[in-house]
């Protein structure tokens, strides 16, 4: 829905706008094929990294 | 696209309000839940409204609803989009029609790009004599 910009007091306010971007409208009733999920995204949580073996406490390098 | 824009939101909606000249959007009645009142259930046109950045050249974009308990992808809308610089936002309003929910339970509304993941929003459809 487009609404007519407001009309700003001519008192040196100033005003705001969208600058730099694009308004890209999709409408549509779209595609209501049936299907099974892609398997685009991952609904469990990834599994952690195992924990570093060597070196954990940081640099710590044996004195020469 | 390389890169692949990042998702400053993803949010659903009643309607969507852009204003004439300055091109600022208005969003009205953002919700996550859908009450209805038997199914299969057609709401009444909706919006879904995700600014984007980051991206560069052209792509296309995808959003679709699963319905979460099936598994099953019940509704898409796909549209090219270009980017022309990095910083550029590209504001993405889909107007959904007829978006057909057949039971009640949660569905995934999940944003794509060149098929890789952008953003993803749940919402719960629920029947209006249950309580949410």
């Amino acid at each position: 829905m487009t609404i007519p910009a407001p009309e700003h007091p001519e008192s040196g306010t100033g005003s705001t706008e969208a600058l730099d971007s694009v308004l890209v409208i999709i409408e549509g009733p779209g595609d209501k094929t049936r299907r099974r999920r892609r398997p685009k995204i991952p609904l469990t949580p990834p599994t952690p990294r195992p924990p570093r073996s060597d070196n954990a406490a940081g640099d710590q390098r044996p004195a020469k | 696209m390389v890169p692949v824009p990042l998702a400053l939101g993803l949010t659903l909606c009643d309607y969507v309000l852009v204003e004439e000249g300055t091109k600022k959007v208005t969003l009205v009645g953002s919700f996550t839940g859908v009450r209805a009142g038997s199914f299969p259930h057609i709401p009444l046109p909706f919006c879904v409204y995700a600014p984007l950045t980051g991206g560069l050249g052209e792509g296309t974009l995808e959003l679709t609803v699963t319905n979460l308990d099936a598994d099953e992808e019940i509704y898409s809308l796909v549209r090219s989009i270009h980017f022309p610089d990095r910083f550029i936002e590209v504001r993405a309003l889909f107007r959904l029609h007829e978006c057909e929910f057949p039971a009640a339970g949660s569905y995934l509304f999940t944003l794509l790009v060149d098929d890789e993941w952008i953003a993803h929003r749940r919402i719960r459809v629920y029947p209006m004599e249950a309580t949410p």
